[in-house]
This record gives structure tokens, C-alpha cells and sequence, in this order.
């Protein structure tokens, strides 16, 4: 078990955003978080990578109680994250968006008088060209179309070298196609690296491409959780999120 | 030999030889009122320059910087004046001094963000400023300190000019070192994406506060080096607007490159001198010179060059 969640609660002024949630995730586990807009997926993800403190409730990760911790801490344990809107260093370059962070996991960030341009240069091309973005590396990041922007951070998140990957919508904003072909990347540079993946998405058909368990939040709440076939037959997530197709 | 001109100009240690070079050679073909202003114009550069950490590489806008230039200022005075340290000892505890004091304030400041960050700087700057005004028994109040003893080998404006640009060219290649080291390129994670640079992994207040302990003690050699020159001190040294004129410096002269805000600096120096000779009005022009450099030119000087050299060479490209 890599992560394990018991009794999370987080409630703004009263508005239950996180009602007692508890659930476990096995290594190598692919499970993808659904649910309605507002559900609280965000939050969840917020409260297990220390941006919000939960009122109630404990996290771990590989045994070892995260809960509470700044978000600095809990990314050097091993878990790292993408968030929703696009979340990358604008002004830097493709190549030192990924090198910092590559940098940042190795400690070596608070050397002050070594030149920056010759470390880490390796770890970050081997990291950039797994996403594709081999030869982009002096592009200015900010300028990148919004699918290469999501990809690069994917890239960032890999430089922690995590064992848990947080994703929160990776294909937010794309066209099927593109959506499509970021989810058999986020595949298969997770397999490759022998990434637990946790995912919050929206599209669907990405969510059964890819993930063999689902937990789905209601109001705060996980109200189904099962593999993919047992979620699709699932009356009560049929209703709230998928529609009332019968 | 166009080729030659171009390759010389193209690599960047070369290009800074030669500006060392003809800096060495300046003071010798200009009149003793002109080197004088120069020293002045290392003496911001420095100051300016380190409010650059702040600014254009951490995305912190501190409007107390003063602070630490002045108290840079009041040490090396202080300690000349009434302890008779000697010269070169004063002028290495400027930076320890300012230092310190940047490691107090910085510790308060770094835990806020944006306009709070800012006002609250301006607040301890104007604190120290306060402090340094009314302590008449120590800081001699707005008297200053004044006939601040200068050793025998600095007694004459072009020995001090060449002294001065020794330590310019120390801090500023200390401070490039700093900027383009990984602390540097997380600084600058910082100033993009706060939020993000945490989830990477980096501590952004402990990464801020160091740069605002950095960017003080370099502050404070400026302030050393002026108060040295100048002979006197005065409370004015550590006034906000003093780290407003910093910061004007460095949009002035750009704070995207590294050296944008020591070109600020000359700019801002020597306009001073040539319009006040002529018009009454140097804060209409200056005034004037903002508006049209923020509205127009927002990478200041040295961002309207490299535009211009980008722009040259792609043409050249095109012909080729």
C-alpha cells in the first residue's frame, strides 16, 4: 500500500468539501478520481499534497503520516503533482523549467556559486525527450501551445523522480485527439517508471483508457469505488454523474 | 574584418574585458567632476543591482531597500569615525552589518506576497530610517556623520574611482555567480510560480529570505562605498526615497538582463547632471522618461537593445 487515506474532512465556513474520505492506494495502482464539478477532487488533491491542512483526519505515504505537512515536504517524500489551469515557470526555458526541479529534487538548489547551465543537464534531456519535448529545450516556456505547456508539466512533475504522480485534469482544454494522445503518454511514462498514478478527470473516455480502478466523489464523499466495469454498471454513479442514459 | 568586429562583440567575456578595459582608461581623458559622478554611478549600480535579485530574478518588489544601504553606510562611517578601524576592515563590515539587519526585517517580510510584501519593507525601511533620525548620540540624528577619515592611498578622486571599480567588478560578477546558480534559477522558479516552485520541492520562504539577506549585504557595500567617497552620512541615505530611486534605476535600465540596472544607473547619473545644468525641471524629465519607458519599453534600456540586436541579426540571417 502506498497511500493511505483515513477519515479526510475539510469543511470552508459550511461547506463540507472534504466529508470523512478514506480509501488506500496499491503500488502501480492507475486509479482516476471522477465526479461532478464541485465534488471537492481538487480539494482532496490539495489536502493530500499540503496546499490546504485538513481539519480532521491523516494521511499516509509508504507508512510514514504526511498530514498537515508544507508542500515542499511532502514532494521530497515522493509524490508530485500537476494542477488543473497550467502551472509552469513562464519566463523560464522548456529545458530550465524541467532542470530546476530536476535540481530541486537532488538538493542542489541552494548552491550559490556553481553555474546552474552545466548541472543536471543529462537527467533533464533524458526527461524531456520522454515527453516529447526533446528539442524544444531553449523554446521560452510561456510560448509553448497549451498541449506542449500540460506536457512540459508532466515533465516537471517527473523531475522529482516521484513514486506517486498526482494528476489533476492532464487533458483539461484539449481537442479528443490531443487528449488521446497526452493519456497514452501519461501511460506510458508512468509504466515505464514504475509511477503509481492518481488522476482526476473529466473526460470519460480517458478515464477507461487507462485506469484500472475509479473512485468516484460526490459532495465530499466517495460514493462508488470498484474497476472500471463495475463503476460503469454502478446505478448510483449512473444517475449523479453519467447521466440517466436507461 | 567586419566578421572579426562582430565575433569580438558576440562573445560575451570579451565584450566585458573591453568595458573593463576602456573603464580603466575613462578617467584619464575626463575632467575630476566627471570621475567623481562615476563613482557615484558604481556605488547605485551596486545598490541597484542587488534590488535586482529581489526584483527582476525573485518577482519581489522591496520599496525599503535603503535600508541596508544605509546601514552599509553608517557602518563603515561609524567604524572609521569613532572605532578608527581600519579602512578595508570598515568597508568588509558594511555588508556583515547590513546583512544582519536584512536577516531581521527579511524574516518578517518574506512571509507575506505581493503589495503586502511591499508595503511591509517600506515600513521597516522607513523604521531604521526613523531610528537612525532621532538616535542623535550615536548617529549624530540628521547632522549624519560627517569628516569620515580616508586612508592616505585613497585621498584623491581618480585612486578612489579605480578603487571603487574594483569592488563593482567583485560584486557584480558575486552577483552573477549567484544569479545563474541553481539557488539563482530557483529564485527565478520562484518569481513565475510561487506555488508551483513549493510542489517542487523548494522551501519558498526560507529561498526568499536568503535573497533578501543577499540582496542586503550587497546593498550595504554600495552604501560603504558612497559614504567613504562622500566623507558624510546622512539619514537620507536609508529614506525610501533613496530605494525608490533604486528602483527606478533598474526599470530604467531594464530588469530582465543583469546588467540592466547598473546601465540604469548611468543613465539616470548622467541625465542628472546634463539636465540640471541646463532646465530647472529634472523631476519632469525623469517623470517623463518613466511613463514613456513603462508604456513603451518595458524591458528598459538593456531589453530595448537586445530587441534591437535580436531584430539585427535575424535580418542579417534573412539576406545571408
Amino acid at each position: 500500500m502506498i497511500l493511505k487515506v483515513d477519515g479526510l474532512t475539510k469543511s470552508f465556513g459550511g461547506l463540507m468539501a472534504a466529508a470523512h474520505i478514506s480509501f488506500s492506494i496499491q503500488e502501480g495502482e492507475r486509479s482516476a478520481i471522477i465526479g461532478p464539478n464541485g465534488a471537492g477532487k481538487t480539494t482532496l488533491f490539495n489536502l493530500l499534497t499540503g496546499q490546504l491542512r485538513p481539519d480532521e483526519g491523516q494521511v499516509y505515504f509508504q507508512g510514514e503520516e504526511i498530514t498537515g505537512l508544507p508542500p515542499h515536504q511532502i514532494c521530497r517524500k515522493g509524490i508530485s503533482r500537476s494542477f488543473q489551469r497550467v502551472n509552469i515557470f513562464p519566463m523560464l526555458s522548456v529545458f530550465e523549467n524541467v532542470q530546476v526541479a530536476v535540481l530541486a529534487a537532488q538538493k542542489r538548489t541552494r548552491k550559490l556559486f556553481s553555474a546552474a547551465r552545466k548541472m543536471a543537464r543529462e537527467e533533464t534531456q533524458i526527461i524531456l525527450e520522454s515527453i516529447d519535448l526533446g528539442g524544444e529545450g531553449a523554446v521560452i516556456s510561456g510560448t509553448l501551445s497549451h498541449g506542449n505547456q500540460k506536457r512540459l508539466e508532466l515533465g516537471i512533475a517527473l523531475a522529482g523522480n516521484p513514486r506517486l504522480l498526482l494528476l489533476d485534469e492532464p487533458t483539461q482544454g484539449m481537442s479528443p485527439e490531443e487528449t488521446t494522445k497526452a493519456m497514452a503518454l501519461i501511460d506510458r511514462v508512468t509504466r515505464k517508471r514504475g509511477i503509481t498514478l492518481l488522476f482526476i478527470e473529466h473526460d470519460i473516455g480517458a478515464v477507461f483508457a487507462i485506469a484500472d480502478m475509479i473512485r468516484v466523489l460526490h459532495m465530499g464523499s466517495i460514493i462508488a469505488e470498484g474497476k472500471p466495469q463495475e463503476i460503469r454498471e454502478n446505478d448510483e454513479v449512473q444517475r449523479i454523474y453519467l447521466g440517466e442514459k436507461k | 574584418m567586419k566578421n572579426l568586429t562582430a565575433k569580438i562583440l558576440g562573445a560575451g567575456p570579451l565584450r566585458l574585458l573591453l568595458a573593463v578595459i576602456f573603464l580603466i582608461l575613462l578617467p584619464l581623458a575626463i575632467g575630476e567632476s566627471w570621475v567623481s559622478l562615476m563613482v557615484e554611478m558604481m556605488a547605485l549600480a551596486i545598490l541597484a543591482t542587488s534590488l535586482n535579485i529581489l526584483i527582476g530574478y525573485g518577482g519581489m518588489v522591496n520599496f525599503g531597500h535603503a535600508a541596508y544601504y544605509g546601514i552599509g553606510a553608517y557602518t563603515c562611517a561609524l567604524l572609521l569615525k569613532k572605532a578608527g578601524v581600519p579602512f578595508l576592515l570598515a568597508m568588509a563590515a558594511a555588508p556583515i552589518f547590513s546583512a544582519i539587519g536584512a536577516l531581521i526585517i527579511g524574516w518578517f517580510c518574506v512571509r507575506l506576497s505581493h503589495i503586502y510584501f511591499a508595503m511591509l519593507t517600506l515600513a521597516f525601511g522607513q523604521i531604521v530610517f526613523t531610528l537612525t533620525l532621532q538616535w542623535y548620540s550615536f548617529t549624530g540624528g540628521d547632522n549624519g556623520i560627517t569628516e569620515i577619515p580616508l586612508p592616505p592611498f585613497l585621498q584623491s578622486t581618480l585612486r578612489y574611482y579605480y578603487f571603487s571599480l574594483g569592488v563593482l567588478i567583485l560584486c557584480l560578477w558575486a552577483m552573477k555567480r549567484i544569479v545563474d546558480s541553481p539557488f539563482g534559477k530557483a529564485l527565478q522558479a520562484l518569481r513565475d510560480n510561487p506555488l508551483k516552485t513549493a510542489s517542487i520541492g523548494i522551501n519558498v520562504r526560507l529561498y526568499s529570505w536568503m535573497a533578501f539577506v543577499i540582496a542586503g549585504a550587497f546593498a550595504g557595500i554600495g552604501g560603504a562605498l558612497f559614504a567613504a567617497f562622500n566623507h558624510n552620512v546622512f539619514p537620507t541615505f536609508m529614506h525610501w526615497t533613496k530605494s525608490t530611486e533604486a528602483l527606478v534605476v533598474t526599470l530604467l535600465g531594464g530588469m530582465f538582463h543583469f546588467y540592466g540596472p547598473a546601465v540604469g544607473s548611468v543613465i539616470l547619473i548622467f541625465l542628472d547632471k546634463l539636465v540640471t545644468s541646463y532646465l530647472r525641471y529634472w523631476s519632469f524629465v525623469l517623470g517623463l522618461l518613466l511613463a514613456l519607458m513603462v508604456l513603451f519599453f518595458r524591458g528598459g534600456f538593456t531589453g530595448f537593445l537586445a530587441e534591437r540586436w535580436e531584430a539585427y541579426r535575424a535580418r542579417k540571417e534573412e539576406s545571408s
